[in-house]
């Protein structure tokens, strides 16, 4: 099955934008604070985590993150093998090696972002 | 006041030499050559071949920066030898090696081949659908301004393959086309004559598209006619990225026609001289 490049490498490009936005907005708000204010309190003490913890949109940024940074991140590992000058059915493991790779981390990833909200919603 | 001759300086002409039927590896030798300011590369080869050893072979026609055929490696960086100054390269040793990234046929003889077959795989001509009107164009077509500076600067190429001497990407990857096709790729890609975007975004989209240039620039910085091939696939990676999200109007296009018969001049202009009769005879009539 061939694979349009030009789709691949959208996506990619649109991933790397969606990543530039998701980690400037997770270096303001958790390391540039004093600047901009995002967040009250210190944000990265214990407390304000758990507090973070309890929210659906932390649940979806920690997903989103996931899901762009992988297929960004795996794109690109993705590209360095096949410029090693694989053969072609080399090039099939490596293409089914990073598809399931990456879908079961994505799987694991949200399995655990989800029970993180249940764990920090969970009653005492 | 010093004449040319004071200013002769004894340049050593270091050349790679391989004849595949008798050498085992290719070896380099040293050639003397005096060289007065403004001597180009290709004048040192024919020196040496005149007046030191005739079996030097290289490639080479126009002596003028057109036909692309001299290209080679000079002091390492590619170069035309014709249009390159022996003086603006070396000061006392010049390397000559034929283009990397190519078989060599003998000494500094590159064989372009590869070259050629992956520029005409990507389409390198105009597509349109009234196959015998491109073959025999009854008149010009209708194309503004605008539309030939777009592609204007990559219709340069010279085919020298100095691009692809230079690409690190190329080196080490054979299944990338290379800066020459894809420059040429796009040159017809974005043709308003051209009537086969579709076909060729499809055929682009595969191993045989720009994906795999890392965008060193080398090419461009090589290119003796400043076609600029890297700038030329960034925008076809654009072109297509642009056509994939369903922004490009170019799919629906249709390829420009003929002239309109309103728009034709019905008279010759008057400063425009006519063209001098044929001097071979059996030629076409003018």
């Amino acid at each position: 099955m061939s694979v349009s490049n030009t789709k691949l490498w959208t996506w990619h490009v649109g991933a790397g934008l969606v990543l530039l936005v998701l980690l400037g907005l997770q270096m303001f708000g958790m390391h540039l604070n004093d600047l901009l204010h995002m967040l009250e309190g210190d944000p990265i003490s214990w407390s304000s985590m758990a507090a973070r913890a309890k929210l659906v949109s932390q649940a979806i940024f920690y997903i989103l993150f996931l899901g762009f940074a992988l297929y960004h991140g795996l794109h690109g590992l993705r590209n360095i093998l096949l410029e090693l000058n694989p053969s072609q059915g080399m090039q099939g493991i490596i293409n089914t090696v990073i598809l399931v790779g990456g879908v079961v981390l994505f799987v694991f990833g949200t399995w655990a972002a989800i029970a993180a909200y249940g764990l920090a919603n969970a009653p005492v | 006041m010093s004449n040319d001759t004071e200013n002769v300086q004894n340049i050593l002409f270091r050349v790679r030499r391989f004849d595949p039927e008798r050498d085992e590896a290719p070896y380099y030798q040293d050639f003397t050559v005096p060289s007065p300011p403004g001597m180009v590369v290709l004048d040192g080869l024919w020196y040496i071949k005149e007046n030191l050893d005739p079996s030097l072979a290289w490639r080479s026609s126009c002596r003028m920066g057109v036909c692309g055929s001299c290209g080679m490696l000079l002091n390492g960086k590619p170069h035309l030898a014709c249009h390159t100054q022996i003086r603006e390269v070396a000061k006392k040793i010049l390397l000559v090696a034929p283009l990397p990234n190519f078989d060599i046929v003998r000494d500094l003889v590159p064989d372009l081949s590869s070259m050629f077959d992956r520029h005409r795989a990507l389409m390198t001509h105009t597509v349109r659908e009234d196959r015998e009107e491109t073959a025999e164009p009854t008149d010009q077509y209708w194309q503004s301004p605008e539309e030939l500076t777009a592609y204007l600067q990559f219709a340069y190429c010279i085919k020298c393959g100095c691009c692809m001497a230079a690409c690190p990407t190329l080196a080490t990857d054979t299944r990338y086309p290379g800066p020459q096709p894809l420059a040429q790729g796009y040159r017809y890609l974005i043709d308003s004559r051209d009537g086969a975007f579709v076909e060729r975004a499809k055929m682009l989209s595969g191993e045989e598209g720009p994906w795999r240039c890392h965008y060193a620039g080398e090419c461009s910085a090589v290119c003796p006619k400043g076609v600029d091939p890297a700038r030329a696939i960034q925008l076809m990676k654009r072109e297509l990225v642009w056509d994939y999200l369903r922004l490009s109007r170019r799919r629906r296009r249709k390829p420009a026609g003929l002239l309109p018969e309103e728009k034709r001049s019905k008279e010759r202009r008057e400063d425009i001289p006519e063209a001098p009769a044929f001097t071979v005879e059996g030629a076409m009539s003018p």
